[in-house]
């Protein structure tokens, strides 16, 4: 008599069992790939901005300080964009035509601020404190890279809450010394320097006996 | 043009769009917003603080203002000024929500159509101008800032005819006018509470709502904490904030008050005969008298500002007798009329039609001033009204322009404190609005054309500090060496209040805890917050004793209604403890009218009764009861044990000891700091400024009645109210206990509720799934829960919320729905202070949560565990108790038991 099933039938059946199981374990891996991926992180992405500013330029070829512009890193929570003023500090006087820089001229003239794009982002329950990190051997390059070498800033990192653990449970080899912090590459070359910087914060933050893992260091 | 569609085509298509669409998905945008120019020391995103002050009924209190990105977000204590000592009260916190209120006018208004300042001007000047100033009144509240004196002399001098009507709901005239009677002119009486060992009120609640209940609060506690422990006698027709930490209470009628007076005249003359009164009142004034007379130079009177005037010359001459600690003052406010007479005399010119241009500023008599008077009617009579209020109101609804007055907090203005000092207060943020402040006002009125500025008249009125000295009054918002001088008084002749034995039920109205006299009605803040003693929120009742409530056949919550002579008043009933027979208690602030979705239409307005005279009580059908947030005030059996009352030298009995975490002592070196909470419920005076100072610094929503009446509440801290002794009452403020064996941590399916190494229990907003096991577990129930999108949802209707998220903290999560949240011993100032010491290499310091620091009687003690200080002292006082205790939570906040000091009967 005729067969009811095709021959495939067969193998059909085998790779729709095989799918019950692996599909929702596929899709699992997939979502948390994805998750953490540059996609969702943002980690690797150039943001445009109103100004095409060039770390590269100011901070690399120029040399300017970080915190020439950064104001608040020492000092506060907040890293702090500068206002217009500081950027006119300069092209006031140099630069003073540039099609490039007329929305900084427009900002100056008109009194609206400029509307910068952020790029590394984090979200609102999350309460990052910079001068705690500086002021403790962490250099801006651990978190925003070697902005000297780049034309347009990019979010360098993940920003995930498990990258920010990482250090948080082990920060010893992410500490330079201080005056070290605020050039391009301070973990190339980490001296002995940089080392016993880093002993002695670990010895106080141990002396101190305060969990950095606790959740209310950055949630509140 | 056609597009052949085959099969490829339109998968093509697909892919196309699929593609323009996942390109096109990425999270949003955020944008920075960096400021143009930026001041050298500016810290955007940090809090800075600025010392100013606010007026309360004219009366200046110092306030901190915390300072976020040039927009005030909470005001806190100014530790310099002797009407603040470092905290707030209710009202101060409060401020900070009316300077973003929604509801604000915003911009000048010409009967219903927006108008110009222009136009303002040019209305009141062709006005005014061509009659010289002629029938042109000025009315305001009570003013004690000399730059704005000042400014209404300049213009008295340009229009001779001009008259300056001050007028204040909540007035003093019976205790001015006792004064004039005893010492022939007016002055202030101003107590020394630090120093009495024996205080006697009667009707007086200087621990309760009022410019100086900061002041009083502090200087109260601090003799209360002293050892041999005060006495505190009240006779009082209801229960008021001072009755309920009275250690011997009565509740009386104005008639058993007065027969009081004359009681106590004969006890301490001893010479007189005493009257007929009841056996509890005899007794108690017998008491009373034995321990004022033994108390001689440490003993005071004091009346309550309700009291009729021969009631304060009594005490005036008792304090004279005395010696008691007080001091008398020249009135801070210079203008001693009767504010009755005052206003009383202007309503009759307004109805005579000789009032042609009247201009009021910070002053409402259409809703407060006593109706047999015909306010409203009044000023139909009158060709020009000019109102300038913050918040629209019943007087602005029928002035002809509405102009919107600035916020103290936006403006420059000086103002003095209770006791004279004189404080030059600088303003926290550039006015929101199109508004002025009072003093530009005065000067558009003068000139029309005028260059306003508010900043120069202040100026000129302190030339004489000179520019060092200016600095110094605006950086500390205090002028050295201001404070009025005690004069030298004669001894007050005797004085008895008579005896009014008419029958019926004595009305007494009295000023809200929560919204004053209306002037806060419009404050979310306020509405939302439980009246101390019966935690009513968002309405008013009548209080009546039970007996009277039974002579009319209501029960509690059935609707009364209340006459007396032209006002009407139709409100719930509620039988409250400490109520005298013969008397119903109504708040004020209450029964508003066109001022916006959050007053209108709540309860009843009870300045219609404030005229005296016969009053009838009667049963107005239907049943509403008043919403509150607490049902049950008597603990007996097991309940006792929540608020323990120990006679003034017992100790507690001491709690079974149990293991510990805590480290040992001396503080092991590698322990993180331990934080603790020690409430001493002593000297709790219920105030509530810890509530509001808590919502204000961690954005906690307010949720409206509607689900308050499901039986919601979202305050992170709440203050218990239980009965104490016979007649007393005891407050308990409970935030969380941050236990050591946290009942709410292990229950959390997704560890949002987790315990750091500090001793706090934490609460992860982020994680939370909203399951409520946390809450259900919690003993102390401190767990509150975001039902719906309380923080994005507003009670502020038409107007909306938006500039109420100017007031929020940058530093605290805006919760949102399904989210638990509950108080975290302000974790945002400990983080604060954790990073600032971390960055620069030093160990932690002090922190002070917002309750504590807004504490007038610093009852809340905040600190650290670890550390010999406050909180060790607290743990190691006799009188120390966890609640709860014998659940095992080993809670963190902890407390010190009440004490009563009752004495012996004479």
């Amino acid at each position: 008599m005729a067969q009811l099933f095709r021959p495939g039938a067969n193998t059909l059946v085998r790779a729709a069992l095989a799918c019950v199981v692996l599909a929702p374990l596929l899709l699992f891996l997939l979502g948390m790939t994805i998750v953490r991926s540059g996609y969702v992180t943002g980690e690797g992405r150039f943001v445009d901005q109103p100004v095409p500013f060039s770390h590269q330029h100011h901070a690399g070829d120029v040399g300017i300080d970080c915190r020439y512009c950064h104001t608040g890193v020492e000092s506060q929570a907040n890293a702090v964009i500068p206002p217009t003023h500081t950027c006119m500090t300069c092209h006031s006087q140099l630069w003073t035509n540039a099609q490039m820089l007329a929305p900084v001229r427009e900002s100056m003239a008109s009194g609206k601020p400029l509307a910068w794009n952020r790029v590394n982002r984090l979200p609102a329950y999350v309460y990052f404190d910079h001068h705690v990190h500086v002021q403790n051997g962490v250099p801006c390059a651990a978190c925003h890279g070697d902005v000297r070498r780049m034309p347009l800033t990019r979010q360098t990192a993940s920003l995930t809450m498990g990258w920010c653990l990482a250090c948080h449970r082990s920060p010893e080899d992410r500490i330079v010394a201080p005056a070290r912090e605020f050039e391009g590459d301070p973990y190339h070359g980490r001296t002995a320097n940089d080392r016993a910087f880093a002993h002695a914060v670990m010895a106080h933050i141990v002396a101190s006996g305060r969990k950095l893992t606790d959740c209310t260091v950055c949630h509140r | 043009m056609s597009i052949e569609l085959d099969r490829r085509a339109i998968l093509r298509l697909i892919a196309t769009g699929a593609a323009a669409s996942v390109a096109g998905c990425s999270p949003p945008r955020q944008h920075i917003y960096p400021a143009v120019n930026r001041p050298d020391d500016a810290q955007p995103g940090t809090l800075t603080r600025y010392a100013t002050a606010i007026p309360l009924a004219g009366y200046a209190r110092g306030v901190t203002g915390l300072v976020v990105d040039s927009r005030p977000i909470k005001l806190e204590g100014l530790a310099a000024h002797p009407a603040s000592l470092g905290a707030t009260d209710l009202f101060n916190e409060i401020a900070i929500l009316d300077l973003y209120d929604p509801q604000r006018l915003r911009t000048p208004m010409f009967g219903d159509r927006p108008g110009t300042w222009d136009g303002a001007a040019r209305a009141i000047s062709s006005r005014v101008a061509a009659r010289h100033g002629e029938g042109m009144v000025l009315l305001t509240g009570r003013v004690t800032s000399p730059t704005l004196l000042a400014r209404i002399a300049a213009l008295k001098e340009s229009y001779p005819d001009l008259r300056h009507v001050r007028w204040e709901a909540v007035d003093d005239d019976a205790p001015i006018a006792a004064a004039r009677h005893a010492f022939g002119r007016p002055l202030t009486q101003r107590p020394r509470l630090a120093d009495a060992d024996v205080i006697l009120t009667l009707g007086a609640d200087p621990l309760g709502p009022g410019p100086d209940q900061i002041a009083n609060g502090r200087h109260w506690a601090t003799r209360r904490r002293r050892d041999p422990m005060a006495r505190l006698y009240a006779i009082e027709p209801s229960m008021t904030n001072t009755g309920a930490m009275a250690d011997r209470r009565l509740s009386a009628s104005p008639a058993d008050l007065a027969r009081a007076c004359h009681g106590l005249a004969a006890a301490l003359t001893g010479d007189r005969q005493a009257p007929d009164l009841p056996a509890p009142l005899a007794v108690l004034i017998r008491q009373a008298a034995r321990d004022l007379a033994a108390a001689r130079g440490r003993a005071l009177v004091l009346a309550g500002d309700g009291q009729p005037a021969e009631v304060h010359a009594f005490v005036a001459w008792a304090n004279s007798r005395l010696d008691a600690p007080v001091d008398w003052i020249a009135p801070v406010d210079p203008d001693s009329t009767p504010h009755r007479e005052s206003i009383a005399t202007l309503a009759a010119d307004m109805r005579a039609g000789r009032v042609d241009t009247l201009i009021v500023i910070g002053a409402n008599p259409v809703y407060a001033a006593p109706p047999a008077l015909g306010f409203a009617e009044a000023m139909k009579r009158v060709p020009l009204i000019v109102a300038a209020v913050t918040m629209p109101d019943e007087t602005s609804a029928r002035a002809h322009w509405q102009l919107p007055l600035s916020h103290p907090l936006e403006s420059w203005h000086d103002c003095r404190a209770p006791d004279g000092t004189a404080s030059i207060a600088q303003p926290l943020i550039r006015p929101l609005y199109d508004s002025r402040s009072a003093i530009e006002l005065v000067d558009l009125v003068g000139d029309a054309a005028a260059d306003l500025d508010g900043y120069a008249r202040v100026q000129q009125s302190w030339a004489n500090l000179g520019a060092d000295g200016w600095q110094e009054a605006v950086a500390g918002a205090i002028v050295p060496n201001t404070a009025s001088r005690p004069a030298v008084v004669a001894t007050a002749p005797l004085v008895l209040p008579p005896i009014d034995t008419t029958f019926g039920p004595a009305i007494e109205v009295r000023v809200s805890p929560t919204l004053y006299d209306g002037r806060f009605s419009t404050n979310a803040w306020a509405q939302e917050c439980p009246e101390p003693l019966t935690k009513e929120v968002w309405g008013s009742s009548a209080r009546m004793h039970p007996a009277d409530m039974a002579t009319i056949g209501i029960g509690d919550g059935d609707i009364v209604r209340i006459a007396q002579g032209h006002g009407t008043v139709v409100v719930p009933a509620r039988a409250v403890r400490g109520q005298a027979k013969g008397v119903v208690t109504l708040f004020t602030g209450y029964g508003r009218r066109d001022t916006g979705a959050v007053a209108d239409k709540i309860g009843a307005n009870a300045w219609m009764l404030a005229g005296g005279g016969p009053a009838h009580v009667s049963k107005a059908g239907e049943h509403a009861p008043v919403l509150t947030t607490q049902h049950v005030f008597a603990l007996d059996g097991e309940l006792a044990k929540l608020y323990p009352v120990l006679r003034p030298d017992e100790a507690m009995a001491p709690a079974k000891a149990q293991p510990t975490l805590i480290p040992p002592n001396p503080p092991n070196q590698d322990a993180p700091p331990q934080w603790a909470m020690a409430i001493d419920t002593d000297i709790c005076i219920g105030c509530n400024a810890c509530v509001v100072a808590c919502q204000a610094e961690n954005n906690v929503p307010v949720i409206g009645p509607d689900e308050i009446a499901t039986g919601r509440v979202m305050h992170w801290l709440r203050v218990d109210r239980y009965d104490v002794a016979e007649t007393g009452a005891g407050f308990q403020p409970v935030p969380c206990m941050q236990c050591e064996k946290a009942p709410c941590e292990p229950v959390c399916p997704v560890e949002a509720s987790v315990h750091t190494a500090e001793g706090l229990n934490a609460q992860v907003y982020n994680r939370c799934i909203g399951t409520r096991f946390c809450q259900a577990n919690c003993p102390y129930k401190v767990r509150r829960f975001n039902f719906l999108d309380y923080s994005h949802s507003s009670v502020w209707g038409e107007a909306g919320d938006s500039s109420v998220k100017a007031q929020r903290n940058p530093e605290v999560t805006v919760r949102g729905r399904g989210v638990m949240e509950k108080c975290t011993y302000c974790v945002q100032r400990i983080a604060a202070a954790e990073h600032d010491a971390d960055a620069q290499h030093r160990p932690v310091g002090a922190v002070q949560t917002a309750c504590a620091a807004a504490c007038p009687t610093e009852a809340i003690t905040f600190g650290r565990l670890d550390e010999d200080g406050a909180i060790r002292r607290a743990r190691a006082n006799k009188r120390h108790y966890a609640l709860l205790g014998e659940l095992g939570t080993r809670p963190r906040t902890t407390y010190l038991a009440r004490r009563v000091n009752p004495g012996n009967e004479a």
